[in-house]
């Protein structure tokens, strides 16, 4: 009998979103998710109701288009996190800091849908149990959701969704001597307690410190998905079988969006319901703070929403003392030309080539 | 459709990628993009030049792929033979004197029109558009 303990994920970058990742040894890495979800597939079906056969029913169903998706959440490992946002945030470029060697600060930016409205795809395989070894290809990002709260590790929530296409019962190897999915190691993972929070509203900067409890940062993208599915393209299930089934040919994004909530200790003159009050625009930036990578260069992840405004400030008990938890979105900041920049410092080299 | 730029000393990033399309910035080199809006974002946010573009127009190249006017890749003069709404089919059929008639085409430019040949790809550095044209 396998437990959930016999599941694994994993995942490899594609060149474009039409191109599969075949499998081989070593084509993909495995990504540790802390939930055991599996991808939600269901074929898109119609029948003959109501169709003048004369019967009461439908006589028969057949299928028209495939559609396939999954959600996991990882923990914060730097080397990890990246590859999300990769996905998620595809205006990607690489620096290199001053005096490093190994280390490099990696900036994510929404992507510019003035460049491309279609974001990376990975094609990602699972496996649970004995009975399950699939693949999924064509699969982009959804958006992510960054979270932090009290001793515990950051936590990513995220969503891939596929072009529907199904790989049913694969020869991909989890194990052995040369598998398909390889085992990431030296991974570093970031804690809440490394946690800084600095919000301003132009004029006073609050650096919360002590204060600082918990956050949530969530950036999502609206997929046009039915505009994926294109007939004249002619991608099936089963290549030249309409009857089988259309696969998506492209899966680009409309909306891009920021939203975030914090708790923080209640103080006296606690200036959030004000900011609610009076739409003030704020400055946030977030910054997670890791160990060494070399010399003086730590692991670090900062996240900076250059204009936000509340939408909430709520008194709330947790801990069994009193809290704000306030909540708000992401603007566009003419003057930084961006929504929202994740930067990220760490030892990978190049995340479009890490996955 | 190939686009070449001038990376300057300092580009302010070692990579760049927008989507499915990516180039590495060498400080001081030449890269080749195939895709229009990626060229303008890297020339827009880090300081990029497209190759043999000037203000005048005079030594530029044209390089770039069909458009509305139906030049072929690397036209000679192409910015500023579009610029006077001047389609390819007329083009092929002017003589010296009317193409040095034309405002930013000089007798240089002319001559490499009049015996322009389709370009083969040179081999200077081609960045990864694995986005294609969208």
């Amino acid at each position: 009998m396998d437990t959930s303990m016999d599941r694994g994920y994993g995942w490899a970058l594609q060149v474009d979103y039409a191109t599969e990742k075949a499998i081989a040894n070593g084509a993909f890495k495995r990504f540790f998710a802390t939930d055991d979800n599996t991808v939600d597939y269901e074929p898109q079906v119609a029948n003959d109701e109501g169709w003048s056969h004369g019967n009461n029913q439908a006589t028969e169903q057949w299928v028209e288009a495939h559609e396939a998706r999954v959600d996991h959440t990882i923990p914060g490992h730097a080397q990890e996190l990246g590859k999300v946002f990769l996905l998620n945030l595809g205006n990607y470029t690489i620096n290199t800091p001053g005096g490093a060697v190994t280390a490099k600060e990696h900036i994510f930016k929404p992507q510019d849908p003035a460049v491309s409205r279609q974001g990376k795809a990975v094609t990602y395989v699972e496996k649970a149990g004995a009975g399950h070894n699939i693949i999924m290809p064509r699969a982009v990002g959804n958006g992510f959701t960054l979270k932090g709260d009290e001793a515990g590790v950051l936590t990513c929530d995220f969503g891939l969704q596929g072009a529907g296409k199904i790989g049913i019962n694969q020869a991909t190897t989890w194990t052995g001597g040369t598998p398909s999915v390889v085992k990431p190691t030296g991974l570093h993972k970031l804690f809440n307690t490394q946690v800084g929070l600095v919000i301003t509203d132009g004029v006073t900067p609050v650096t919360y410190g002590c204060r600082y409890r918990s956050f949530e940062i969530s950036y999502q993208l609206s997929l046009l998905l039915a505009a994926g599915y294109k007939p004249g393209c002619q991608e099936f299930l089963v290549s030249g079988d309409p009857t089988s089934g259309m696969i998506r040919s492209a899966c680009e994004f409309d909306k891009q969006t920021v939203d975030f909530n914090f708790t923080v200790d209640m103080a006296a003159n606690s200036p959030e319901l004000t900011a609610v009050q009076q739409q003030k625009k704020m400055d946030i930036t977030l910054t997670a703070t890791g160990g060494i990578i070399e010399g003086s260069l730590p692991h670090k992840l900062t996240v900076k929403i250059p204009v936000a405004y509340y939408r909430t400030s709520k008194p709330t008990i947790k801990n069994d003392i009193w809290t704000f938890q306030f909540s708000g979105s992401g603007f566009f900041d003419y003057t930084t030309s961006k929504l929202l920049e994740v930067a990220l410092q760490t030892n990978v080299a190049d995340f479009a080539l890490a996955f | 459709m190939k686009i070449k730029l001038n990376v300057p000393s300092k580009p302010g990033a070692d990579k760049v990628s927008v989507g499915n399309f990516e180039a590495e910035l060498k400080p001081n080199s030449i890269i080749t993009v195939e895709n229009r809006r990626f060229a303008d974002h890297l020339i827009e946010n880090f300081g990029l030049t497209e190759t043999g573009k000037k203000s005048s127009g005079d030594d530029g190249d044209g390089d770039g792929g069909e458009n509305q006017f139906g030049y072929p890749a690397g036209f000679p003069g192409r910015d500023a033979l579009e610029a006077a709404k001047i389609p390819f089919e007329t083009v092929k059929g002017l003589t010296l004197e009317q193409l040095v008639a034309v405002k930013g085409i000089g007798e240089k430019t002319a001559e490499s029109i009049l015996a322009f040949e389709p370009e083969e790809t040179d081999g200077e550095e081609t960045a990864d558009d694995n986005g294609g044209e969208e």
